[in-house]
């Protein structure tokens, strides 16, 4: 049962022990813990897409599963507008384009 | 299939791609439109990109509609889960997994400046690369995994769908409510390179996807284009804060 789910429990476990980083220590050690559970985010919306399929249609669950993979750096940037960092948000969309585009096409190229 | 080396060609079913990377090139049109250095244009361009993101967010969704009235998706066929949960469950981990983002985006956020220069990263390098790595790992994640498996289409329809939703729905959504958060409303006005190298980079996955191939020769010479990039702005890169 654990097993099973052990990606969801360590990302609830790293999420909270980030949070009491966050809270207790410093913003600075709190933003280096939450790169972790943010990372994990993405297995986590998988798993959950993945248990989509057969019950939506490929359409919708595409959607689902694009609309949560960018639901991260969706939050992270509305929270830079929000802190007053519009340059941040500016090179952090360019990146995403550029990552998705390049870093992944080249990536996809060099696992084949 | 030869996995885990440069030996083989991924292959796509290009048909199956052309509008949406047509429309990642037109996406791209107002931002450099804004961006382009102009005697023509004067003040600080905020109305046109407010204009822009409005487009931009109004195609998104006409985008968006069109998706959910194709018949099938590419990635359909693609690779089959490991272990498929139960419905609820799968909806347990979707509702888990976007709070964790939001609260863990929170934090993230909230100290992100003090602690590039506590490590030592230069700001905008982790703008360009820490932040998208990040906020991205979830399609790199299921793209690396088709393309693993030999499903070019599937990866390239997870790529190609990530970059016109980002282009379009994620960029208009974020000028048109950067009126309402924060002090200083976003701007569609990018430095001219982050406008040459965003504009070359489209037309290059553009040429791809029309040739319907990526060899490894062209795999390995992208990576070094981002490489070079990343490069240059943790040499030379600043935000002028």
């Amino acid at each position: 049962m654990i097993r099973a789910h052990s990606i969801l429990i360590a990302g609830i476990v790293l999420t909270a022990l980030a949070g009491v980083l966050h809270t207790v220590w410093s913003d600075t050690a709190g933003t280096i813990a939450a790169s972790v559970p943010l990372l994990l985010v993405a297995p986590v919306v998988a798993r959950g897409t993945d248990a989509l399929r057969g019950r939506l249609s490929a359409s919708v669950v595409g959607i689902v599963q694009s609309g949560f993979g960018n639901v991260a750096e969706f939050a992270i940037t509305i929270l830079a507008l929000r802190a007053n960092l519009p340059e941040v948000v500016k090179i952090a969309i360019v990146g995403s384009l550029l990552g998705n585009a390049v870093l992944l096409g080249a990536s996809q190229g060099c696992c084949r | 299939m030869i996995r885990g080396g440069f030996k083989a060609t991924l292959c796509f079913d290009r048909r199956l791609f052309s509008g949406i990377t047509t429309l990642s090139v037109i996406a791209f049109v107002p931002m450099a439109i804004v961006s382009v250095p102009s005697d023509l244009l004067t003040g600080d361009r905020r109305g046109i990109s407010l204009t822009a993101g409005i487009v931009l967010t109004v195609v998104g969704v006409f985008f968006i509609l069109m998706e959910l009235r194709a018949p099938s998706a590419p990635a359909e066929h693609a690779v089959a889960p490991s272990s498929q949960l139960p419905f609820r469950t799968g909806l347990i981990y979707l509702a888990v997994g976007g709070g964790m983002a939001a609260l863990t985006a929170d934090w993230f956020v909230a100290g992100f400046k003090p602690a590039t220069e506590a490590i030592g990263i230069p700001t905008a390098f982790a703008a360009l690369v820490i932040i998208p790595l990040l906020g991205n790992v979830a399609e790199n994640y299921v793209a690396l995994r088709y393309a693993w498996a030999g499903d070019g289409d599937g990866a390239m329809s997870v790529i190609m769908h990530s970059v016109v939703q980002i282009a379009l729905l994620m960029t208009g959504v974020l000028v048109i409510v950067s009126q309402f958060v924060g002090r200083t409303p976003l701007s569609l006005q990018l430095d001219p390179v982050l406008t040459v190298s965003l504009g070359l980079a489209l037309v290059v996955l553009w040429m791809i996807m029309y040739d319907g191939e990526m060899q490894p020769v062209e795999a390995v010479a992208l990576l070094a284009v981002y490489v070079i990039l990343g490069a240059t702005i943790w040499a030379e890169g600043s935000l002028g804060t």
